[in-house]
């Protein structure tokens, strides 16, 4: 069983930082975003329509590259959290976790008993299909998972000292985004009650020794969740990226023509 | 048949710019690129590893998108030419032509006789799966599509005149790399024998009123290249895009985290 990099980083406090893809699953993305610097690939199965099939490709693909694989299910049920964890995810991460209770269900499905309640299966892609000791290998798979509850909700912010209490969570995801919408105020991130949560968020973090995550839109963005603790950063969604690297090329490529006036104006 | 409307705009001396794919074939994709203004897709079969399907699945997904598929085919072959035609791409480029008569092989494979001897399907997926009348289609497909040859060898150098005298084609493309490989100057794009090579493809390219296009890796790059005279640019390759912009912003992360601790 290989361990989880990523995981052995955050227990030391230090930062990582990866990316996420909604979009381009094709072989060669693991390998591309790995020679980027990035050193998780989350894959999302919320918002992307990604299937498991696919997915256990892109995991695979990562093997034997050191590029840590994690997954956004859909839903905080066993059978998708147990599905990606047996293809090779190394980190869950479910979003609108609402609850402590809902917290322990997502950790029990992510461990095998008496931790939690995953059924096992030994010998294929999680454990690179190799054979072995199985009480060695339920313990190394117990020790690398990362489970990631997004907070996005005010219901998850209201909970939030107990979902951060709950063993077994190893980071509290900030869904920037869902938490405005659910505090009815979308969008606004300067606003005082999502500053107020936020501060609540990072404050439940901090008592009870858990990472704090996000994503990264921007430098400026990332500085100030840095400067709030904030250690694991997905810079960016596979689409987005190349779409701004795409535009500011085609930025300069128009410049170049506007640089000889010749266009009549008007017209057309 | 659906005009082609990046040929429009380079036969009338306008410029086209859009990205070379090689990686990034998924149901989100054209309509990703399209979103941010690029014109046209270069999807790449030389080096890709992508064959016909995925193809026809691309240029399906280009279908009411307004930007314009192109496909680069492995050689210069008629079942290469004529079947990616078939099923939809608008243009077709072709490497490492060497001889007037490949360029010759190109023209015949694409066009419908009389101009060429390419064997003929409609109501297909080139034609939108309607019904119509044929020589309209005909004179359709002949109008759209947009044929690019490669100079990338110093034979087809040696050849240069001869292919660029060639009725029937479009577009001259430099393959830059490639074209340094085979002077032997692996790479060095100020290498004066690569430079010369390029100014004979510019002036052969002004004589026989053939559209010149090249990629761009870099800025200065297609600032240059614009400034010879290259009206069509693929700027970047799908992946080489995302990996700028994530190490960019990866880059970001690490420089204030270090500066943090």
């Amino acid at each position: 069983m290989r361990d989880n990099p990523v995981k052995l980083k955050l227990k030391r406090g230090e930062a990582v930082f990866g990316t996420m893809a909604f979009e381009f699953f094709v072989p060669g993305l693991p390998q591309m975003v790995k020679a980027a610097g990035a050193e998780f690939i989350l894959f999302d199965m919320e918002h992307s329509g990604l299937g498991f099939e696919t997915l256990k490709e892109l995991v695979a693909a990562c093997r034997g590259i050191g590029l840590v694989p994690m997954v956004r299910v859909p839903s905080a049920q066993y059978q998708f959290i147990a599905r990606a964890l047996d293809i090779g995810a190394m980190g869950i991460m479910v979003p609108m976790v609402a609850s402590a209770e809902e917290a322990e269900f997502i950790v029990s499905c992510t461990r095998y008993p008496p931790h939690g309640r995953r059924g096992a299966a030994f010998g294929f892609a999680h454990d690179d299909y190799e054979s072995g000791d199985v009480a060695e290998k339920m313990y190394l798979a117990n020790e690398r998972v990362i489970v990631m509850p997004l907070i996005e909700t005010k219901e998850g912010i209201d909970d939030i000292d107990r979902i951060a209490a709950v063993p077994g969570v190893d980071v509290l995801w900030l869904g920037h985004f869902d938490l405005t919408n659910f505090l009815g105020i979308p969008a606004q991130f300067k606003h005082a009650k999502y500053a107020k949560a936020i501060d609540r968020l990072c404050a439940a973090a901090k008592k009870h020794g858990k990472v704090l995550a996000c994503m990264s839109g921007s430098d400026d963005w990332s500085r100030e969740y840095w400067e709030k603790g904030f250690r694991l950063f997905a810079a960016g969604v596979d689409g987005h990226l190349l779409q701004n690297a795409l535009r500011q090329s085609l930025a300069t490529l128009n410049g170049l023509d506007s640089a000889k006036p010749k266009r009549k104006a008007g017209k057309r | 048949m659906r005009a082609n409307p990046v040929k429009t705009k380079l036969l009338a001396g306008g410029h086209a710019f859009g990205l070379f794919a090689m990686e990034f074939f998924t149901p989100g994709f054209p309509q990703i690129v399209k979103a941010t203004g690029a014109e046209f897709i270069m999807f790449d079969m030389e080096h890709s590893g992508a064959g016909i399907d995925v193809m026809k699945n691309q240029i399906a997904l280009c279908r009411g998108l307004g930007i314009v598929p192109l496909v680069r085919v492995p050689q210069a072959q008629y079942h290469f030419i004529a079947r990616l035609l078939d099923v939809g791409a608008m243009g077709i480029m072709v490497p490492l032509v060497e001889t007037a008569e490949q360029a010759e092989l190109v023209v015949r494979s694409a066009h419908f006789p009389p101009a060429g001897r390419r064997g003929a399907a409609f109501g297909t997926a080139q034609d939108d799966y309607v019904g119509g009348n044929v020589p309209e289609k005909i004179a359709g497909a002949h109008a759209r599509t947009l044929l690019m040859l490669q100079i990338e060898t110093e034979v087809g150098l040696d050849n240069l005149d001869a292919i660029a005298a060639v009725p029937g084609f479009d577009s001259l493309w430099i393959g830059f790399l490639d074209l340094s490989n085979f002077l032997g100057v692996h790479g060095d794009y100020q290498h004066p024998e690569y430079l010369a090579a390029i100014d004979r493809i510019v002036a052969a390219g002004r004589q026989h009123g053939k559209v010149l296009g090249t990629a761009a890796p870099s800025e200065e790059f297609a600032r240059d290249y614009y400034a010879k005279g290259f009206r069509m640019i693929a700027y970047g390759t799908d992946f080489t895009l995302l990996q700028a912009a994530l190490s960019q912003r990866l880059q970001g992360l690490s420089r204030f985290a270090d500066g943090a601790t």
